[in-house]
């Protein structure tokens, strides 16, 4: 898998966006692009890209992907070369845009939106969440939903509703908010992680009741549930899983990140004569010594880590733990010892 | 009469895990776990105590002499050097 930026450009300004630093110019010391936007023939260069590493999949992120002034021109470019179009989204599409996605294949296209994206502080207005209601219907069995968990007492219920009033599909797909390496923005402390998890068993209870479960993106840990509630999440079929993998974010400015919360910190050339799996293998480099440790201090004694069932949490959040060595000793001789 | 002083290489960062301190030299991917001693020093060290109270509390610690506690913490202070987490600044007065 690859994700592609082809805009650096985003109308909200979700609080507890990682992609926010990387997007505003904090790039560490990755030049900012000059265009906001991918050009069609790096998106070809891209293409190629992804056709010799034989990834089938295209994963369109940004900033807001649908904002690319040539949004629908890269849709056909990527369905001609035969690739699933994945699509992360805030919902909230112009008209030319949701025509371009409602035009395309149920099997050819998903498109991720993310529900609570907004302009404001507090999340999604009532007027986000009818567009993105309309989204919805209109899209319908191409949507999956998504959530980003950025406090404990975070609400699903009016996602159930949702689901089968517009017959999007039956997931949803949860991440938790993790914080920017250096950055400023709003995330889900792993102290507040067991109560994140008691609040999502209930409801993934509720859904599985109804037909709808829940996948866990990157970031989760075992340890955020008890056995009991394991087993009650694997009853209602949700997709549980504990990893923090590098997909490989592709930037417009010809470097391959870790992931967003990483960008400025861990990413590498973007040498196009290699393959997806060779560049990610480099970044795993970079970041190996990091990756003994995780988001709590208990994890390197862990069994679940030990074992690889669970990588210990966000990296970004366990690199967020360490901190700078201060030694500066000075011995005079030996006289006085 | 010789001045040494060590001081962390660049980039070297640290974090106190439950099995010891993991010290981490991004640059070079390279880790290293310290343990027991080692990892009582190096927090003392991050703390900015002097050589000569590190040598006291040293000698408390492990029921040796001064001398010997200087002997040993200089010892350790160079296999950290050796493995790259400490660079050695030496001035000679005249």
């Amino acid at each position: 898998m690859a994700n592609l930026v082809i805009s650096e450009r985003c109308n909200l300004a979700c609080s507890y966006c990682f992609a926010s630093d990387y997007l505003d110019g904090h790039h560490g010391d990755i030049a900012r692009h000059s265009s906001p936007f991918i050009d069609l023939e790096t998106f070809e260069n891209w293409l190629d890209f992804l056709d010799r590493s034989n990834i089938d999949e295209i994963r369109l992120i940004g900033g807001e992907p649908s904002l690319h002034p040539h949004f629908q021109e890269i849709l056909h470019r990527a369905m001609r070369r035969g690739k699933h179009i994945l699509v992360f989204t805030h919902g909230l599409l112009s008209e030319g845009a949701l025509a371009s996605l409602e035009a395309l294949p149920l099997d050819q296209v998903t498109v991720l939106v993310n529900m609570n994206a907004s302009r404001h502080l507090h999340g999604p207005s009532p007027k986000e969440n009818a567009r993105r209601r309309e989204t919805l219907l209109r899209l319908g069995g191409r949507v999956q939903l998504g959530f980003t968990i950025c406090q404990p007492d975070f609400s699903l219920d009016y996602l159930l509703p949702l689901i089968l009033e517009t017959g999007c599909q039956k997931s949803v797909r949860l991440g938790i908010a993790q914080p920017v390496l250096g950055g400023r923005n709003q995330y889900l402390h792993p102290k507040q992680y067991i109560n994140a998890g008691r609040r999502l068993v209930g409801w993934a209870e509720r859904a599985g009741r109804e037909g709808v479960w829940l996948e866990f993106d990157c970031g989760f840990v075992r340890c955020m549930f008890s056995e009991t509630d394991l087993e009650r999440l694997r009853q209602a079929g949700a997709g549980i899983a504990y990893r923090c993998n590098p997909i490989l974010d592709i930037g417009l400015n010809e470097k391959a990140l870790h992931c967003f919360p990483l960008a400025g910190t861990f990413h590498t050339e973007l040498k196009l004569t290699l393959t997806a799996g060779e560049l990610r293998a480099i970044l795993v480099e970079k970041v190996r010594p990091y990756r003994l440790a995780g988001i709590y201090k208990e994890c390197t004694i862990c069994r679940y880590k030990q074992s690889g069932e669970c990588m210990g949490g966000c990296l970004a959040a366990t690199i967020r733990r360490f901190q700078p060595a201060k030694i500066n000793i000075n011995i005079y001789g030996g006289e006085n010892d | 009469m010789k001045n040494k002083t060590y001081i962390c290489s660049a980039g070297v960062e640290w974090v106190k895990n439950s099995d010891g301190i993991l010290v981490v030299q991004g640059k070079k991917s390279q880790s290293y776990l310290l343990t027991g001693l080692e990892s009582a020093l190096w927090s003392w060290m991050n703390l900015s105590y002097s050589f000569p109270r590190l040598v006291s509390m040293l000698a408390e610690l492990e029921g040796i002499s001064r001398p010997a506690a200087g002997r040993r913490l200089r010892q350790i202070l160079e296999d950290w050097r050796g493995k790259g987490i400490l660079e050695e600044r030496e001035i000679i007065h005249g």
